[in-house]
């Protein structure tokens, strides 16, 4: 126990976490790290500093600190001391065990040195409990008084949609189907809420365990791209083997779950992750930092409703991970032909609707070379009992003529006008 | 013989017992904040007055249990961490760490794992616990 000068604290209700209360580890018996937001929506860090038995109180710390630094905290990139020394002050928060409190504004100064946190004060490894609920929380500017405009509302929608289904892709390998919905906008807020919903057919127990796994990697996948690719050399995925630990060690997380499944991509799990975040950061590339909101804070919502900060994006991110991406590379505009008039071309029905005259098939290219395309047959008045149907039926190829629709040589489409 | 617990229980609705047992054979850490035990060690946040603003008896009985971890010689470096890792945050909070027996007559254990500490338990003393039945095996610093 020690005793500090008593101060005035200036702002009622600035030390005090009345919304997002996160507890980051509880030893068993009490909230050891917690974080949160007072009524002014100020992010606060908060330590128990001991607990004093004989007069029954605890002492916390709660630290107000900046987004950035509650980001550099949860990567163990700053420590607990560090945060103190540049903020220099503190609150202190002496709570009896009737729950009465006795708030201090103080300096870090006035803290005795064997009750200040160690040099090596960095966030403990924690484990929260993921779920697939998603929120991207829009910072700074307009934003920060609950206005932002339509426009600019839907494009950051749109692209974390797109995101979030490129950094999932992966899951259509695994036999799992998903789909990534946005949830209801909360009044006065600029949270907007992503859940992204799993299903697989069949194998109910494993499905569970692997959930859980899943969600794991898509939140360590979200960490890699925000936290740890800006830090990446920009040579990390020019290499025949990336080098990288992190992205080894995410890509190993990645896996393990082709693994249970006894599946693998066809280009490798490695080549898998690395087109994965390429996708997924092309799809956020454009997002514009503008007047509505300067950055992008993105959290994972645990199964008790806490808010797990995964990362945070603003202007500088997209420059600092760019070259290290084949995003700028420009593709080649798309050269598309049509045939001038009805080609002859073999092919087997294996879809068609004998209501709309449209259907799939695999078009012959050479004797054993066959392509999937679009089928689209008009002016017929019996679709029934048809030329299409009975290659569909008996599983042989047939010759029509047509017109085809090729997208860089390839065939798209064949219309066939009767 | 049969421990009664009109204390643990006159005040709930909640049946904490369910799932408990005595144990006065296991080792098991207890962080304190002296190398020594004294009887506030084994107060409960119920018993320091704390009341949960929430009717769940999972929270309640964990209110009313004194945290342990259970020791043995393969778990005992595991459990170390997961105090020693919070040591650097606070290290004036509870820094020492005491290995005890528990008596046969002094209450019940339950075994209440979290995803940090896969070894909690929750003690809940019986009406006959005096600090003077608890065993003290090894006081260390964290």
């Amino acid at each position: 126990m020690f005793e500090v000068k008593d101060h005035k604290v200036l702002i009622s209700g600035l030390d005090k976490i009345v919304d997002n209360k996160t507890i980051l580890f509880n030893d068993g018996d009490n909230d050891i790290l917690y974080t949160g937001t007072n009524k002014y929506g100020n992010r606060l860090l908060c330590a128990i500093m001991f607990e004093d038995d004989d007069e029954g109180f605890f002492r916390f710390m709660h630290i107000l600190i900046s987004d950035y630094q509650y980001k550099d905290f949860l990567n163990k990139r700053i420590t607990l001391r560090k945060i103190l020394e540049e903020n220099e002050s503190l609150f202190l928060i002496d709570r009896k065990y009737n729950g009465e409190e006795r708030v201090n504004l103080i300096s870090f100064d006035e803290i005795p040195e064997d009750f200040r946190p160690l040099n090596d004060s960095y966030c403990p490894d924690f484990i929260d409990d993921p779920s697939f609920n998603y929120v991207i929380s829009l910072k700074g500017r307009q934003s920060d008084l609950h206005l932002a405009t339509p426009y600019d509302v839907n494009d950051v929608n749109t692209r974390f949609s797109q995101f979030f289904e490129s950094a999932t892709n992966f899951f259509n390998d695994l036999d799992f189907d998903r789909t990534v919905y946005i949830e209801a906008f909360k009044a006065g807020s600029f949270r907007i809420e992503f859940k992204i919903v799993v299903n697989e057919s069949g194998q109910a127990s494993l499905f569970h365990l692997e959930k859980q796994r899943i969600n794991d990697f898509i939140n360590s996948y979200i960490e890699y791209v925000f936290n740890d690719l800006p830090q990446e050399p920009e040579d990390v995925f020019k290499h025949e083997v990336v080098q990288s630990n992190l992205f080894k060690s995410l890509e190993a997380q990645l896996e393990s779950l082709y693994d249970a499944k006894e599946a693998k991509p066809k280009a490798g799990v490695e080549q898998k992750l690395i087109d994965s975040i390429n996708y997924a950061v092309t799809r956020i590339k454009d997002i514009p930092f503008n007047s509505s909101f300067e950055r992008i804070e993105l959290l994972n919502q645990s199964k008790k409703g806490e808010d797990i900060q995964l990362g945070i994006m603003d202007k500088s991110f997209i420059p600092s991970v760019e070259r290290k991406l084949p995003i700028s590379e420009q593709k080649p505009p798309k050269k598309e032909t049509t045939d001038e008039s009805p080609m002859e071309y073999s092919i087997l029905v294996y879809s068609f609707n004998t209501n709309t005259g449209n259907g799939a098939a695999f078009v012959q290219l050479e004797e054993e070379r066959f392509e999937k395309v679009s089928l689209h047959v008009k002016g017929l008045t019996n679709y029934q009992s048809s030329i299409y149907t009975n290659s569909m039926d008996k599983g042989s190829t047939v010759k029509v003529k047509g017109k085809a629709k090729r997208v860089n040589d390839r065939i798209k489409n064949i219309t066939i006008e009767n | 013989m049969s421990l009664s617990f009109e204390s643990l229980n006159n005040d709930t609705s909640c049946n904490c017992l369910d799932g408990a047992y005595p144990d006065d054979q296991s080792s098991f850490a207890l962080k304190t904040n002296k190398p020594l035990l004294r009887d506030v060690d084994f107060s409960s946040k119920w018993d320091k007055g704390e009341r949960p603003e929430t009717d769940d008896c999972k929270v309640i009985c964990s209110k009313k249990g004194v945290s342990l971890s259970l020791l043995n010689t393969d778990n005992v470096n595991e459990v170390n961490s997961i105090y020693q890792k919070l040591f650097p945050i606070a290290p004036k909070y509870k820094p020492y760490i005491t290995t005890i027996k528990l008596a046969a007559t002094s209450g019940l254990v339950k075994h209440t794992p979290s995803r940090n500490n896969a070894y909690h338990f929750d003690f809940y003393k019986s009406d006959s616990f005096e600090i003077s039945q608890i065993k003290l095996i090894e006081t260390k610093n964290l």
